[in-house]
């Protein structure tokens, strides 16, 4: 094999939990369950994604403009990989953790590069794959294309991510660069990630607040769309064209600017490899520390402390985990400032206003069960587990000082968004309170489920945090099961009416207490035999 | 101060890490526990000080079971291990204060302490600094200084001196010295022979998880070196 098959099966090994699966014999029956979990979870997003096609494309196909619906999954995959690369670029490609023991081995730069913007272009291509095949069988059903459609779509799949990639990447090396300049470089490359992530949402929502017409009559509203999307992102001009009306020359171009971006990029990343790794890795130590009073706490307030630092020193576990909160916030100011016409066509649906306020605590609990803390709080202990557990104190108080940063996290936007939903519509006084009670039932829920969840499947041997805090079971099963819990009162509610919001925080209640008990005993006993 | 009885540690597809090891360290006591690369010695280390469960046996810290009772056998313990990862997200001082919040050192008590620690280990200036900008030898050193601010009174340590620059190295010498003459004890493993013939006044050799050979230096070497018996006994 040669040096990049190398690299390659090097990431393949340490980053996904394959050879610890293979040669731990205990872990073999929880890493099959994840990988039926990850399996599973594709599904859904491709069997999705095939629905909103077939529908889509259905309504467009008496004008046989059905491309546009292929033209508008491509930006939408083209935006999904642009905004998780920004997180994947420092630590995949900048400042990965086995940098200097890969750089001092007998092989090429470029061969290192190449390898790691391989990596880069897979995890991509994976999710390029799950929105662009369903869409593709789709557009086969509906349109019945030319056999020209096959090369053409196969092409053109391939050259997809690569242009959001690079984009991506200059992104998250700007923030990487300018956060290592500083001396809290995770507080800085926290607020940077946030604010980025918040542009982008801003952008997202105004174009979800009018997503209701697209739905409701696509047909009609299809050639604006594709205005858009194509306006915004001119490529998708050329892939409609290429896919589309099988036009050679948009093909050409589209391949052109995308391979020949890609190969500028690399040039330049090979000429700038060693400089930025050095400047996105180097520290900042100022060395003139001169002894101060020293603040003491109680070991209770110590630990906390430690949570809260660890949260806020990693700009991916605080925007993986506080996307719900900060999507919320924007739900519920645009919902105060344009009231219910403020979500867009959505709000000429008959009985919407209704629905909405009967389902405003699900809704908001619905945003906090995108993201947990304590999903991942146990893993992030990795390497410095042995600190903890050396130490003398009650493995209750580690546990709970994991599930305060999630209710710290919770309360607030809790508070100040059921106060913002209530205003806006103004619900009888019963749910009025459970606009507050309901969510703080679910987040509790959250952060207890979520830590049992890690204690059951922790991981303490990352390389990389973002494995553990995006790709782990516990995050995974945390979020399925948050959200179905949400869901499932939610389709009850639309029917049999508001009790249900009553019913549904009595038994999340119920399970909180369930929970909790369950974590102070057996979960504190497994923390200690970690 | 710390009492192994019948120790076994027998890890998942039935491998014996440790196999029936007892010895007894008293008050005052250096003690050094040698062997070769996995024959146990992290194992008994990590079993010591409460972060490894065992299958049978006893360990007891000044009379109390490190089962039964952990936190008050950890309140008088202090662990330093080989390779010590410590909060990179934290200042030396913030891990420092963090440790002391734990002991609930008092506020004179523990500035003094670290005051006095840091300037012997040299790395006061650099405590404003955040871990992960510490090289491997300043990690140590602040693990080391972590472990002393509250007077354990039995200190563990795995290969304590590997990474210590030969001036800091002194100092722990020295500073292990100091302990026993108070009346505490040390417990830890290494590589170096000379390190351990030098420093400690009992020793324990370990090979494939069974105990060779344990007690007094002079007990345990005779009129050989260290080395010397060390090699003999592995090599059997």
């Amino acid at each position: 094999m040669n040096n990049l098959g190398l690299l390659l099966k090097a990431y393949m090994r340490t980053s996904f939990g394959f050879n610890k699966a293979r040669y731990t014999h205990e872990k073999r029956t929880k890493s099959t369950g994840m990988t039926v979990l990850m399996v599973f979870c594709y599904a859904v997003v491709i069997f999705a994604v095939f629905g909103i096609c077939m529908g889509l494309m259905s309504s467009l196909a008496p004008l046989h403009t059905e491309y546009m619906v292929l033209n508008l999954m491509m930006v939408a995959a083209s935006v999904m990989v642009l905004f998780t690369t920004i997180y994947k670029v420092n630590g995949t490609l900048f400042g990965f953790r086995d940098y200097d023991l890969q750089m001092s081995l007998p092989i090429r730069t470029g061969t290192l590069i190449a390898s790691r913007i391989l990596v880069l272009y897979i995890l991509n291509a994976l999710f390029v794959l799950a929105v662009m095949v369903p869409a593709g069988v789709a557009y086969a059903i509906i349109a019945q294309p030319a056999a020209l459609f096959y090369p053409f779509f196969i092409l053109t799949f391939l050259a997809i991510p690569l242009l959001p990639i690079i984009i991506a990447t200059v992104i998250g090396t700007l923030i990487a660069v300018a956060a290592s300049r500083v001396k809290r470089k995770s507080g800085l490359s926290v607020v940077l990630t946030v604010a980025a992530f918040m542009v982008f949402m801003i952008v997202w929502m105004t174009f979800w607040t009018n997503s209701g017409d697209i739905m409701l009559d696509f047909a009609d509203v299809g050639d604006m769309v594709n205005g858009v999307v194509t306006s915004v992102y001119p490529l998708a001009a050329l892939y409609g064209n290429a896919v589309g009306s099988y036009d050679v020359l948009s093909l050409l171009l589209f391949l052109l600017i995308s391979f020949g971006a890609f190969a500028v990029f690399t040039a330049v990343v090979a000429k700038l490899f060693k400089r930025l790794n050095t400047s996105i890795t180097t520290t900042r130590a100022a060395g003139d520390y001169k002894m101060t009073e020293l603040r003491t706490q109680s070991p209770k307030k110590a630990l906390y402390q430690r949570e809260l630092k660890r949260y806020f020193s990693s700009s991916q576990y605080v925007l993986n985990t506080a996307v719900g909160p900060l999507l919320l916030v924007v739900v519920a100011i645009i919902l105060l400032v344009s009231g219910v016409d403020g979500l867009g066509t959505y709000a000429d649906i008959p009985g919407f206003d209704y629905f909405l306020t009967v389902n405003a605590p699900l809704a908001i609990a619905f945003f906090l069960a995108l993201g947990s803390t304590t999903a991942v709080s146990v893993s992030l202990e990795g390497k410095n587990l042995w600190i903890v557990r050396s130490l003398p104190v009650d493995t209750r108080l580690v546990l709970k000082a994991k599930l305060n940063v999630s209710l710290v996290l919770y309360i607030p936007t809790i508070a100040v968004c059921g106060t913002l939903f209530n205003l806006a519509l103004s619900p009888q006084p019963l749910h009025a309170v459970m606009t507050y009670a309901l969510p703080l039932a679910y987040g509790l829920f959250i952060a207890l489920f979520g830590l049992k969840a890690n204690l059951d499947s922790p991981n303490f041997d990352w390389t990389n945090e973002v494995t553990v805090i995006k790709q782990s079971k516990p995050t995974l099963l945390t979020l399925l099961v948050g959200v179905v819990l949400v869901a499932v009162p939610a389709i009850f509610a639309a029917m049999a009416g508001s009790f249900v919001i009553v019913i549904a925080f009595a038994a999340v209640t119920a399970l909180d207490i369930l929970l909790y008990r369950s974590l102070m005993t057996k979960g504190a006993a497994q923390f200690e035999r970690f | 101060m710390l009492e192994i009885k019948h120790f076994t540690k027998s890890y998942k597809g039935g491998t014996k890490a440790v196999d029936d090891l007892s010895l007894t360290v008293e008050d005052g006591d250096i003690y050094g526990f040698i062997g070769h690369n996995g024959a146990g010695k992290t194992t008994t280390i990590k079993a010591v000080v409460g972060i490894l469960e065992f299958d049978s046996g006893e360990i007891e810290i000044d009379g109390m079971s490190i089962r039964e009772k952990p936190l008050e056998c950890k309140r008088l313990t202090a662990y330093i291990p080989d390779n010590p990862d410590l909060y990179d997200n934290m200042t030396g001082i913030q891990f420092l204060n963090f440790i002391g919040d734990i002991f609930a050192i008092p506020k004179p008590e523990r500035e003094a302490s670290v005051k006095k620690y840091a300037d012997l280990f040299e790395i006061t200036a650099n405590l404003g600094d955040l871990i992960s900008s510490y090289s491997h030898g300043m990690k140590q050193k602040l693990a080391i200084i972590s472990a002393l601010i509250h007077k354990p009174k039995l200190l563990v340590l795995d290969e304590p001196f590997v990474g210590l620059d030969p001036k800091a190295a002194h100092t722990v010498k020295q500073l292990m010295h100091e302990m026993c003459e108070n009346g505490s004890a040390i417990f830890f493993s290494t590589h170096v022979l000379e390190v351990a013939e030098k420093l400690c006044n009992k020793i324990a050799i370990i090979k494939g998880g069974r105990l060779l050979r344990a007690g007094s230096i002079e007990e345990v070497k005779g009129d050989e070196s260290l080395e010397d018996v060390f090699l003999e006994l592995i090599d059997e």
